[in-house]
């Protein structure tokens, strides 16, 4: 009998080993399914905190570029919303359009809440971005995320007060997109490297793509609206059975650089129909 | 007890220098530094091999969850605490009875260099084929094991070398 025992304890560190590496696959392999595991991202609260204090210190240096971005941005708004006032305006001939408020300048249908990005990682083959809202805040999962420049990603999972964002830049990542102006559309991927380019796969052959033109999301998914900027096609290449062609898209967030992201949030179905209603008044009174 | 103390300063302090500064260095988009593992190298040969795995685990853990990787940085780390004992003895060829932290002091400036490259490259290679978990890049895979461990490596000489002269 002790010399079992002894046996055991003289091998104890292989079974140890083995025990701790299958703690770390079984991590590795479910963190997908079980929801607990947000506590072992940087969404839990302790590490978000202590990022968000990190990412507070570094963001003053990258204020004035910052600043130009908003400003510029903001610029870009005004002029948009203008723009729709004006049309607007001009469709409902009455003094409804004062009654329109920046509540929902926004695309229709969609809540947009902004955040700040409290981390976020290149370097890897799944990234991940983390964000400073979380539940508390209206947040779920499966809500698209953009930036001051285009698509970033999805809303993956959501502690109280923290998000991870799956972007772009992760493997599990899979975006329905479309060129600009045209119905054809495909399945944009990361396929690792260079955090500046992105695959978009599936696009038939006949379709007209040009080097330069401009991809947007295709609004096939819940996540996004139709027409959110992505990218623009840098290079074209024909798949090997000839069928499609696949794109290599020029991304036009920079994810090095993103401080700022904003959740879009569906509106549920009443919201929409009461949304819908100021829109169209007559249509609604002739009823 | 002071021992004990010094390790869980070397333990807090790496971790937190690696998630907040070093885990976003990205040189020439390959190169990251992971000098968390310096704590593993250097803790006093004769500790049990369990215990050491047991901190490896716990050191990798916090890494990853600061970087959303699950796992990947314990697996490694546990992997080179496993193979630690090995990679003194093949390291430190004289029979020393007593124990000893492994240092540039107590091995040397090359047995050192060799053991500290051995370690660097078995974790980095568990690493970035744990995270990456495809053969489709395996280059660019590669080409990551190699300059990140360079500069580790670096890191962790420059480090032992400053501990030294103090």
């Amino acid at each position: 009998m002790s010399t079992i025992f002894q046996f055991f304890y003289k091998h104890l560190h292989w079974l140890v080993f083995i025990v701790l590496e299958i703690i770390c696959f079984v991590l590795l392999f479910s963190y997908n399914s079980y929801q607990g595991s947000i506590y072992l991202s940087t969404a839990n609260s302790v590490t978000a905190r202590l990022l968000s204090g990190k990412s507070r210190v570094n963001s003053y240096f990258a204020l004035a570029d910052d600043n130009a971005v908003l400003v510029e941005q903001n610029a870009r708004l005004k002029e948009r919303v203008f723009e729709l006032e004006q049309m607007l305006s001009a469709q409902l001939q009455d003094s409804m359009a004062n009654a329109i408020s920046s509540e929902w300048i926004s695309r229709a249908g969609y809540h947009v809440t902004g955040a700040k990005v409290v981390d976020n990682s290149i370097n890897k083959t799944n990234n991940f971005i983390t964000i400073d809202k979380g539940t508390a805040e209206g947040l779920a999962p499966d809500m698209g995320v953009i930036g001051t420049d285009g698509a970033v990603g999805v809303v993956y999972k959501c502690s109280e007060h923290y998000s991870l964002v799956l972007p772009l830049l992760n493997g599990k990542s899979n975006l329905s997109c479309k060129v600009l102006n045209s119905d054809y559309f495909g399945f944009l991927r990361w396929e690792g490297g260079d955090a500046r380019y992105a695959i978009l796969h599936d696009m038939p052959r006949y379709a007209v793509v040009n080097v330069g033109d401009t991809i947007v999301t295709s609004g096939h998914s819940s996540f996004f609206p139709d027409g959110i900027v992505v990218g623009r096609v840098e290079e074209l290449h024909p798949s090997a059975d000839g069928l499609y062609v696949t794109l290599r898209v020029a991304l036009s967030t920079d994810f090095a650089r993103l401080h700022h992201a904003f959740v879009l949030r569906k509106m549920d179905a009443a919201e929409l129909a009461a949304l819908k209603e100021t829109l169209n008044p007559k249509k609604a009174k002739r009823k | 007890m002071e021992k004990l103390l010094t390790r869980i300063a070397w333990f807090v302090g790496l971790v937190l220098v690696q998630v907040l500064f070093l885990n976003h260095i990205c040189w020439f988009g390959v190169a990251t530094p992971f000098l968390y593992i310096y704590l593993l190298l250097i803790i006093d040969r004769d500790i049990d091999r369990n215990v050491l795995m047991l901190l490896a685990f716990a050191m990798g853990l916090s890494v990853d969850v600061f970087c959303n990787t699950f796992g990947v940085n314990a697996a490694a780390c546990v992997l080179l605490a496993f193979l630690r004992p090995w990679l003194i003895r093949i390291c430190a060829p004289r029979d020393e009875f007593e124990n000893f932290e492994p240092g540039i002091q107590t091995l040397g400036i090359w047995s050192f260099f060799r053991y500290a490259l051995l370690a660097t490259l078995i974790h980095h290679t568990a690493l970035f084929f744990l995270e990456s978990f495809s053969v489709r890049h395996i280059g660019f895979v590669f080409l990551r094991i190699v300059f990140s461990a360079l500069l580790t490596l670096m890191m962790v000489m420059a480090v032992d070398f400053v501990r030294n002269r103090r």
